[in-house]
């Protein structure tokens, strides 16, 4: 019997469907892409710091439709249903499906930015397994081996979208940095 | 399907309720001036602000506006400062200094001008050319984007910039 939406899902998903910054849990080929390059970065004398790795579908499902129902941005009969998570989201009345919802969106602490119109995403590359978020620290110029294990002297600077040399040494390895979030690689850019 | 809409916030800051200042030269490095404002909270790359130190942030929800405040103090919880949660903090405080924040009125995101900002006809002006500065704000793939623009937003490159990572994957609405 599905269970309303409300505080019980977020108790829920913290204890099953939590996200990982476990290296282990991506995927192939990205999960050894992303070792090589962390493992060069490491022998460089970076420090890496991963702080995501994997994130669970079945969280983001519950952060979407939670945060699309309790900003009033959709009917909660609209709200698509997932596998393994038995919600249910239309308590009967609008009123009641939102201050469910909401429950929701005030315990995953989803109430940033509270008037925006874009939604937690249902899909990433985090999602698939395919994306990392690290910060990369070190101090002065080292030099990394790319993947041809040709040694690059990159120059540390706060602003990692910025260091494109990092980048160059990163996609070397198949590991791409998206430059709008600071933290982000993936396989893909994205 | 459901249909993606594409909002950027774009603001130039209207000032008419506000009489305008004598411009001061503030020799300030911009980066240590500007911050993100994010509840009643701000990250800077200031780390030396002082309780009682006067902010104005620029709002930028749906209904934008200047609004005045003060620093109280560090913040250190997430239950005053949203960008201290769990799933974001360490993100959030490699890269700023967070300042509780006593505003005269509630503000959801915007962008701060610690000091003594100088008001121009339009908004503020930081460059001290006598042009209002255009203050932004979109969605990347897991965070939001603070940009302050001299000329046209989206081109060329601001002349302040901010990001405050989420911790969960959001619908980009970010020019490219």
């Amino acid at each position: 019997m599905a269970t309303k939406s409300g505080i019980f899902w977020v108790t829920w998903a913290n204890a099953h469907a939590q996200n990982s910054s476990r290296i282990v849990d991506l995927v192939e080929p990205f999960r050894s892409d992303a070792k090589a390059f962390i493992a060069a970065l490491g022998a460089a004398g970076a420090r890496v710091d991963v702080t995501a790795t994997k994130r669970s579908a079945r969280r983001a499902y519950l952060f979407h439709w939670s945060w699309k129902i309790a900003l009033g941005k959709c009917p909660a009969s609209s709200a698509t249903s997932m596998p393994g998570v038995d919600i249910l989201w239309d308590h009967g009345n609008e009123a009641a499906s939102r201050r469910g919802a909401q429950e929701m969106v005030t315990g995953f602490s989803l109430a940033v930015p509270p008037t925006s119109i874009n939604p937690p995403s249902l899909t990433s590359n985090h999602i698939a397994g395919r994306a990392i978020d690290m910060d990369i620290t070190w101090t002065s110029t080292i030099n990394i081996k790319d993947k041809n294990a040709t040694n690059v002297a990159i120059t540390f600077i706060p602003d990692v979208n910025a260091n494109t040399r990092l980048h160059a040494v990163g996609a070397s390895y198949g590991v791409r940095k998206l430059v709008t979030d600071a933290p982000h690689w993936s396989h893909d850019g994205h | 399907m459901a249909t993606r809409t594409l909002m950027v916030l774009v603001m130039a800051v209207s000032c008419g309720c506000r009489s305008q200042e004598k411009a001061t030269a503030d020799s300030t490095p911009l980066e240590m001036r500007v911050g993100w404002v994010a509840g009643s909270c701000v990250a800077t790359a200031n780390n030396n602000l002082t309780a009682g130190s006067p902010i104005t942030v620029v709002s930028l929800d749906e209904k934008s506006s200047i609004v005045d405040g003060r620093i109280v103090g560090r913040a250190t919880s997430g239950e005053t400062c949203p960008a201290l949660l769990q799933d974001r903090r360490k993100q959030n405080e490699a890269r700023w200094s967070f300042y509780e924040l006593k505003l005269s009125a509630a503000v959801d995101l915007g962008i701060g001008v610690t000091g003594s900002p100088t008001f121009v006809q339009g908004g503020i002006d930081l460059t001290g050319d006598g042009a209002p500065e255009k203050f932004t704000r979109c969605s990347t793939s897991e965070g939001v984007s603070f940009r302050v623009w001299a000329g046209t937003p989206y081109q060329g490159m601001p002349i302040w910039s901010g990001y405050y990572y989420l911790g969960y994957d959001t619908e980009s609405n970010c020019p490219s």
